[in-house]
This record gives structure tokens, C-alpha cells and sequence, in this order.
């Protein structure tokens, strides 16, 4: 997919620093790519077909998909989506009260996303918002040393 | 285990569905449409059309790939309307679904699972898509469906 289409997707981006920085992959999604894995499709899907930490509930609510992140990866809720050297970020997006995306921010401010099985894409963070991504929903970090660890 | 297999059916001289009207003793078909999915009525005999019914399949596919791309929600990508109608369609949709699998195009899973209602992938390949294409392909050879 070319920037022009992303922009069709995404109107704020066409306003935005924007740049893709993959090919398109199917492997994987943005809440494995989120946490560092592109090799597995992770998502609480109803009829279990798709990868979900065990130890996390199995349910589409920002209140679970926190959840996993904290069981996961340590990561905890803040209030900031200023860039903090010590803390790697993440945040979700949410329409209608079920997650729909999360994005990982990098140590230059800009974050990284996964569109789904599209590209991966650097960019700002609110320019993703739009009607099939919703609203940003809430931000994860974690410290710096604990995403060293566990990676 | 139970047999699974997609049948297409080898006579078209079924009688009509028919149905008599309270008012009257008249008999009307019960399928008006002049097009069901795969199907061309004649003289209100469902003729299986096979090329249209992978036509619409691929326009279904296509239309499904083009609007869910971006989406990481399985469960939003599945509920689209025209992966919905997909399923709908059944288990003749079945060697197509596997064909589009085998040819890499995508999510297509939550739609075979759906209509078989068998699950071969293991748990431990729960999000892996090269081993859930592999579980799936492998359980269509086994039934010559691919």
C-alpha cells in the first residue's frame, strides 16, 4: 500500500510526519509488533484461534488487553504521552469500548505501528485516530530495563 | 471423526418449494429472487451455477481484503458483512476458502472454522500463520477439497 492509500485510511496523517517502514506482512499484528514480536497474530478472538497470553482473560476490553500487558511485559498505566528515556510507551486505541490498535513509541517521540496486515508505519500518534481506529483509549509504559529484560 | 466433505448436487430435476396460499387454494414458489447465491432459478428449479458462485466469492474476498486490511481485530475483521456472507454461503465456499489460505490471502480461519465446525490447528500454533495454514491445508488434502 502506498502513503497516498494510507492516507485515504488515515486523513491526519497526510498532514503528519508519516513513513512506512516494512513491507506489507500478515505474520503478525500491532499488539505482537507493540511487544516486539513479528512472527504471531495476537488477538482474544472468541473462537480461540488466534494467539493470547494464557495467563491474560481472553476478552476485547482495554480493562483485559491492560491486563495482558501488565502480565506480559510489566507495563502499567500513565498519564503521559511524553517521551520519558527510562520508559518505553505504548498506546491503545479503542472504538465503542473494544480495543482496536497499539502502537509503541520510540526513543526520537515518533511511534511505530503495525496497520493491521498492511506495513508498519512511523508516525504521530494522533494520527491514527480515525473511524476505523477510534480514539487513543490509554498509555502503557514499562521501564527501559524490564523491556531489555524481556526481549 | 466425523466425515466432512462438500457435495455438489448432480441432479437438477428437484421438484419447486411450493407453498399454498390460505386464500383461494392458490400455490406460489417459495423463492422469487431470479438469483440466489450460485444459483439461477428456471421454472423454479435452482440450477447450480458453479463459475458465479466463485465469482461472487472472489468479488466477497476481494471487497473483504480492500476494506479489513488495516485491521488487527479478528473479531471485527470476521463480523464484516461480506466475510458474514462468506460463511453464509457455506461449505461449497470451503475449497476456495483453502485455496485463498494456501495462496496467502488472509484471515480466513474464523470462516473455516465457522462452516465445518473443525478446528486442526493445535493450540500451541495459535496465532502462527504459516502452522494454521499448514493444519488447515493439510486437513483439506486429507479430504480432497484442495
Amino acid at each position: 500500500m502506498t502513503l497516498f492509500e494510507l492516507y485515504n485510511l488515515f486523513p491526519s496523517l497526510r498532514t503528519t510526519f508519516c513513513q512506512i517502514t516494512s513491507q506489507q506482512d500478515q505474520h503478525y499484528n500491532c499488539i505482537a509488533w507493540s511487544l516486539g514480536d513479528d512472527l504471531r497474530w495476537w488477538w482474544p478472538d472468541p473462537l480461540g484461534q488466534y494467539y493470547w497470553p494464557p495467563e491474560a482473560r481472553r476478552e476485547e476490553s482495554v480493562e483485559a488487553f491492560v491486563e495482558a500487558y501488565r502480565l506480559v511485559s510489566g507495563f502499567e498505566v500513565c498519564s503521559s504521552l511524553e517521551p520519558e528515556p527510562d520508559h518505553e510507551k505504548i498506546a491503545i486505541f479503542s472504538k465503542g469500548g473494544k480495543p482496536t490498535h497499539a502502537a509503541r513509541q520510540l526513543q526520537n517521540g515518533n511511534w511505530t505501528s503495525k496497520l493491521g496486515g498492511l506495513e508498519d508505519i512511523e508516525h504521530q500518534l494522533g494520527a491514527l485516530e480515525s473511524p476505523s481506529y477510534g480514539q487513543i483509549a490509554i498509555i502503557l509504559r514499562r521501564p527501559v530495563r524490564a523491556a531489555t529484560a524481556a526481549t | 471423526m466425523l466425515q466432512w466433505s462438500v457435495r455438489t448436487p448432480t441432479s437438477t430435476s428437484r421438484p419447486p418449494l411450493l407453498a399454498s396460499s390460505p386464500m383461494g387454494g392458490r400455490v406460489f414458489p417459495l423463492v422469487k429472487s431470479e438469483e440466489i447465491a450460485g444459483s439461477k432459478l428456471s421454472s423454479g428449479v435452482a440450477i447450480f451455477d458453479n463459475d458465479k458462485f466463485n465469482r461472487d466469492l472472489s468479488d466477497l474476498a476481494d471487497r473483504w481484503t480492500r476494506e479489513t486490511g488495516a485491521l488487527s481485530s479478528i473479531t471485527e475483521k470476521a463480523t464484516h458483512p461480506a466475510y458474514q456472507q462468506i460463511i453464509g454461503m457455506g461449505p461449497r465456499a470451503v475449497p476456495f476458502l483453502l485455496r485463498q489460505v494456501r495462496d496467502g490471502g488472509g484471515h480466513w480461519f474464523w470462516a473455516l472454522k465457522s462452516i465445518t465446525r473443525q478446528d486442526p490447528v493445535p493450540a500451541a500454533a495459535r496465532g502462527c500463520m504459516e502452522a494454521m495454514t499448514k493444519a488447515w491445508l493439510d486437513w483439506g488434502r486429507k479430504r480432497d477439497l484442495i
